[in-house]
């Protein structure tokens, strides 16, 4: 499933499609049976608290939140394991969405070169490997690390339970999922405001059919 | 006796006078006109600052009737279009409602409480002088550190506030974690803050009313309620207006709180006009939307402030 679909050549929203409806149901279901009473106003550290506590028995989130709580001395070390997402009910392998954050040079800049220079040494293959030895920074992107002794050793120790086999598994099926367009952070927003109205009570359908014609109007 | 001549001289006399007064009245209309550049260099800075806050106002209002957009090569002026858009939406209503429900609550209830704690202070009790000092820490905290402190305290799950009211059997109560309870919470939150404000206030009156008033009321029968009713609550009436006026315009312009604790949630009932200029601007990136939510709050403010003054006057006219 997609935030944005291509149709007779211009971008459309599928959110209120049937499948769309259907899935939000199941969510919003998912959410009022088994989130933290404070779901609406959790953010990621009341996430990560809720894992390190003993809280929160699930997350679907980013790798990091279980990595760092598993580090040997925590409270949940050795408590937290790793899966790769479920495939769809009609889906013959899971999708996973990949969140990227990225370095840019602005095209204006009067010191591209010192610019560019920097963005290779920041990325290098040196620099990601010390950032996920030393820093426990354990998303890196680059395959060198994930192929080096060092960082495999650490990283597949028994208190972080299958975290480098899911890693990999992940790895090979994650993309962007999101499309990038203007007025990505507005769409993103209006359909947390929907989730909160829907898990609050309000028609799932209805919601959508809004929400679907709210990014329409600012598209 | 030459009267004639007498007259004469009188005449000559007062005509002298009346040159010389038109003469001194003269200098000193050309000295009122003459620029006092001095008084102008020392007032300056504070009109260059006036000035200053004023453009940005004014810029903000400019930008309001402007399309501009995070990305937007081209800023194009379109009139009220911002304004047509957004009156249009329920979303926006639903802001100018919560902006109104959160501000007239949260004024009224520190009124009364104020008033009470005032009254507790005006009594002089052993309790009153201890707590004088100490009711003044919430109004020294920073706006987001008492968002975050409460937000804890609020969780459902582990805040100490649920725990509270589990000791006398209460059971668990959502707070900041459900539509239909954020708002009430909010106030809590803000009265909790404000109060020692109008508290403080409405002391400062108290102490003012001369103790002949009393003893003149007490003279003719009044008992301590009626004294209270007809005497010191007409006369701290101004003094509780006054506070209400500043307290109107900062919780109609409230963003600290709200935003530090729900960030308009859960859904959207919390989302207040600042709260929602605040995510258009800066989270949506569409400046001249979030600056057209920030021209109608501002004019909330100014009417809600401009009607709680003329009842200030009313009732200061009545009370002299």
């Amino acid at each position: 499933m997609h935030d944005f679909v291509v149709k007779d050549g211009k971008l459309e929203t599928g959110l209120d499609s049937p499948e769309s409806v259907a899935f939000h149901k199941d969510y919003v279901e998912m959410i009022k049976k088994c989130a933290a009473p404070s779901f609406a106003n959790d953010n990621w550290y009341q996430v990560v608290d809720g894992i390190n506590s003993g809280r929160t028995a699930m997350a679907i989130d980013s790798n990091m939140f279980g990595f760092w709580n598993n580090v040997a001395g925590k409270p949940a070390s050795g408590k937290i394991a790793f899966a790769p997402p479920l495939r769809a009910p009609n889906g013959k392998n899971f999708e996973s969405n990949i969140w990227i954050w990225s370095l840019a040079m602005n095209a204006a800049s009067q010191k591209k070169g010192a610019a560019w220079l920097f963005i290779q040494w920041a990325t290098s293959k040196q620099v990601e490997l010390n950032g996920a030895v030393a820093g426990k920074l354990v998303n890196s992107p680059r395959a060198s690390t994930w192929s080096d002794k060092v960082w495999l050793d650490y990283a597949a120790k028994p208190e972080f339970t299958n975290f480098v086999d899911t890693f990999k598994i992940v790895q090979d099926r994650a993309a962007l999922a999101f499309t990038p367009r203007a007025g990505f952070a507005e769409a993103m927003n209006a359909w947390a405001v929907a989730m909160q109205k829907m898990v609050n009570g309000a028609d799932v359908k209805a919601t959508l059919t809004d929400l679907a014609s709210e990014i329409r109007s600012s598209m | 006796m030459d009267l004639q001549g007498i007259d004469a001289i009188v005449t000559l006399q007062s005509s002298v006078d009346q040159l010389a007064s038109s003469k001194n009245e003269r200098a000193q209309k050309a000295e009122q006109n003459a620029l006092d550049w001095w008084s102008l260099a020392a007032i300056a800075p504070a009109i260059i600052i006036l000035l200053g806050f004023l453009f940005l106002f004014f810029y903000g209002v400019f930008q309001s009737l402007t399309d501009l957009k995070f990305g937007r090569p081209v800023v194009r002026f379109i009139g009220f279009t911002n304004y047509e858009v957004a009156i249009k939406t329920q979303d926006f209503w639903n802001s100018v409602r919560a902006t109104m429900a959160y501000a007239c609550s949260a004024v009224l209830a520190e009124a009364f409480f104020g008033l009470a704690i005032a009254k507790l202070f005006a009594s002089g009790v052993f309790l009153a002088r201890l707590m004088r000092p100490v009711i003044l820490l919430p109004l020294v905290l920073p706006p987001m550190s008492v968002a975050l402190m409460w937000t804890t305290m609020m969780d459902p799950q582990i805040g100490i506030l649920n725990y509270l009211l589990s000791l006398v059997g209460i059971g668990r109560f959502a707070w900041i974690s459900d539509a239909s309870t954020a708002m009430v919470s909010l106030v809590l939150i803000d009265i909790w803050t404000y109060t020692p404000f109008f508290a403080l206030i409405i002391f400062a009156g108290l102490q003012g009313i001369n103790d002949e008033v009393r003893e003149a009321a007490r003279v003719n029968g009044a008992r301590g309620w009626a004294t209270f009713l007809h005497i010191e609550l007409p006369l701290i009436a101004p003094y509780i207006l006054i506070a209400a006026v500043f307290r109107l315009i900062e919780s109609l312009n409230q963003f600290d709180i709200i935003f530090g604790t729900t960030q308009g949630g859960p859904g959207d009932s919390t989302s207040v006009l600042s709260v929602r200029a605040y995510i258009t601007a800066f989270q949506n990136l569409a400046f001249g939307r979030g600056a057209a939510l920030m021209v109608v709050n501002w004019m909330i403010v100014l009417l809600g402030a401009f009607a709680v003054v003329r009842l200030w006057r009313l009732v200061r006219q009545r009370v002299s």
